[in-house]
């Protein structure tokens, strides 16, 4: 068996079948290494920022989430993640000190009590490192900081998607705005019939920002929401919507779905809302849309982020509905909308 | 010594292979076989069936004529190659192989797991230590979804449908999905609703028989699903068996309709909220609608 080199790529001539089959056998195998080589060099490369990252060498505050999602090694992934994420503590730490102390002055200790934490663990949250609890969180951005909860862990305000079942109703909310005065009147005429749903719905939830804090309700809501997102791509949760997983990830999911305590951390969450493409919102408060935009993804898989306020307004009402108003209206504004 | 090619006719060489992997090839065109003795027992119920309405002269010699076209069509393939050969072609799932004859016959996905395979489902599960699953068990959600969709007016069904496949997941619905073979859609759901440690030796034991765990342990999907098992993976992944079988827009599983058969399918891969939104949605629109009302 003779080679002839050629600039792109290496000729096996062989003479008899058997030598044929070697051929091909080397020539797979020689790609296999290649690919070896490449994975290798990518995971040095990996390590070289998670390294230059702890060093403090790399600026990670806002998070380029993207970025982040886009990594094909799983343990990579996670293992990068979890340095981006710890990196940014500082950062957030700093930002929300100077809110505070700017909006609220010294009145932390009734911040942290409305919050349903203790006065020293906010203290060391705003002066030492940046953590905050599952159930604090809602409270703590909506309220003080007028933020999302997402924009405050990773820096930039994201829409939240929709989840698949509502993902339609978006996109025939939207259109019906986009659709002139007759399609101004009848999105006006669908959250009136909302509004009023709403409004007789005795179980529906309550809002939470004036309420005291109860334990275990965002590790309850986080619970729901993985359900969800996994429901809508026929899933379960620890399957990771079709995506491979690091066996971190996996356990947090474990966690979230069978434990019997709420003891989830907030960081399991951010890194959630990477691997899931949502936002941290979605996974801890029920009613995402009080603060931040929501969106639905278009055929093309683009998101469209929904301006209207009626229709904004109208998610919002069907978040908190229960699940017998939420029918009764759905039906009555897909008759209004496809069948009328 | 062996003799030194030229560079020109390596290339030609190369050229040629390159060419030959890009022709269609005839495994491209067929899809998943049916095994010997459920091809039989479909031949033997499809020959059964037109003695039986022999004394239907006009619709006897329209299906014979069919029957006999069938078979022409299947035994004279040619094999290719530049060869003067034919081969016969067996039954498989695609709309020219299985679609056909049961049209023929006038089988639905149903009948052909209750009726005309009955016997050899049963005599392979309970060898295996398993019952058999009936294909045509169905919750009442389903049920009632299916009568609403069977007496709906088709504009109105059009809209109810177009709303089912937005509100369900849009895995199942791709063009690339429409071409899976029986055993890569039991893969998808597989692999979507089982964790990984499952598909192994955990596997659930109403999936444990022993073809499909033969099956779901190849990882290149080469082994396929055994057929006597289908009804038992729909009713373990609470899928469409219409869907599961590749299931033709000619032929119903379950429905009087064929149409309804693509909403039920949407209907089972939907999360729960959705499929009771999406019921109590199909319920108001039957109430209103003129035909629903009749039904």
């Amino acid at each position: 068996m003779e080679t002839e080199k050629t600039p792109q790529f290496t000729i096996i001539i062989a003479d008899k079948p058997e030598e044929e089959a070697l051929a091909s056998i080397d020539s797979s195998s020689s790609s296999k290494a290649a690919k070896k080589q490449a994975e290798a060099k990518h995971a040095a490369e990996v390590q070289d920022r998670v390294k230059s990252i702890k060093a403090g060498q790399e600026k990670v505050y806002p998070v380029d989430v993207q970025s982040l999602y886009a990594e094909p090694n799983p343990t990579l992934r996670t293992k990068l993640i979890a340095t981006v994420l710890d990196a940014c503590r500082g950062e957030i730490m700093q930002r929300t000190d100077a809110v505070i102390k700017e909006k609220y002055g010294r009145s932390r200790c009734a911040i942290a009590e409305d919050c349903g934490m203790d006065q020293t663990a906010l203290a060391r949250t705003l002066n030492r490192r940046f953590y905050l609890p599952m159930d604090s969180c809602e409270k703590f951005c909506y309220k003080y900081l007028n933020k999302s909860i997402h924009e405050l862990f990773f820096g930039f305000p994201k829409a939240t998607p929709l989840p698949r079942h509502l993902n339609f109703l978006g996109q025939e909310l939207d259109r019906l705005n986009g659709s002139g005065s007759d399609g101004a009147y009848e999105l006006c005429s669908l959250y009136m019939l909302c509004k009023e749903i709403f409004d007789r719905d005795e179980d529906k939830f309550q809002g939470s920002l004036n309420a005291p804090v109860v334990e275990g309700a965002a590790f309850a809501i986080c619970r729901e929401r993985l359900y969800e997102i996994a429901d809508g791509v026929f899933s379960i949760p620890e399957e990771g919507a079709g995506r491979v997983l690091s066996s971190n990830v996996r356990a947090w999911i474990r966690k979230i779905q069978y434990s019997e305590e709420a003891n989830g951390t907030t960081f399991a969450i951010m890194h959630l809302a990477i691997e899931y493409q949502t936002t941290m919102d979605y996974l801890l408060v029920r009613n995402y849309v009080q603060v931040g935009d929501i969106c639905y993804r278009d055929e093309d898989g683009s998101e469209v982020i929904i301006k209207d306020r009626y229709a904004r307004d109208i998610f919002g009402m069907i978040l908190q509905m229960s699940e017998k108003a939420r029918t009764e209206f759905i039906r009555q504004a897909w008759y209004r909308l496809l069948f009328k | 010594m062996p003799r030194r090619k030229t560079k020109a006719k390596a290339t030609k060489r190369k050229a040629a292979s390159s060419y030959r992997e890009k022709a269609p090839v005839r495994r491209d065109l067929e899809t998943e076989k049916f095994p010997a003795d459920y091809e039989d027992a479909l031949y033997t119920y499809v020959n059964a069936y037109l003695d039986s309405i022999k004394d239907d002269t006009a619709r006897y010699t329209k299906k014979a004529a069919a029957f006999a076209d069938y078979q022409e069509r299947r035994s004279t393939v040619p094999v290719g190659g530049g060869h003067a050969k034919t081969r016969t072609l067996k039954v498989d799932f695609s709309d020219d192989g299985l679609v056909p004859l049961m049209e023929i016959a006038d089988l639905n996905y149903c009948d052909l797991f209750d009726i005309v395979f009955a016997s050899l489902i049963k005599e392979k599960r309970e060898s295996a230590g398993y019952s058999v699953v009936q294909s045509r068990q169905m919750t009442p959600d389903k049920e009632e979804l299916q009568h609403i969709c069977d007496f709906l007016a088709d504009e109105e069904f059009k809209r109810l449908q177009k709303l089912a496949f937005e509100m369900s997941p849009a895995f199942w619905n791709t063009p690339q999905a429409l071409k899976w073979t029986p055993t890569e859609r039991t893969w998808t759901i597989a692999e979507r609703k089982l964790p990984a440690r499952a598909r192994g030796p955990m596997l659930p034991i109403e999936l444990k028989t022993p073809g499909l765990e033969k099956a779901l342990r190849d990882n290149h999907h080469g082994t396929r699903i055994p057929i006597e098992d289908i009804p038992a993976i729909a009713e373990y992944f609470h899928v469409s068996i219409h869907w599961l079988v590749m299931g033709s827009d000619k032929i119903a599983a379950t429905a009087k309709k064929p149409r309804t058969e693509s909403v039920l399918t949407a209907y089972c891969f939907m999360s729960e909220a959705a499929k009771k939104d999406f019921l109590a949605t199909a319920r108001f629109i039957a109430e209103k609608s003129s035909a629903g009302k009749e039904a």
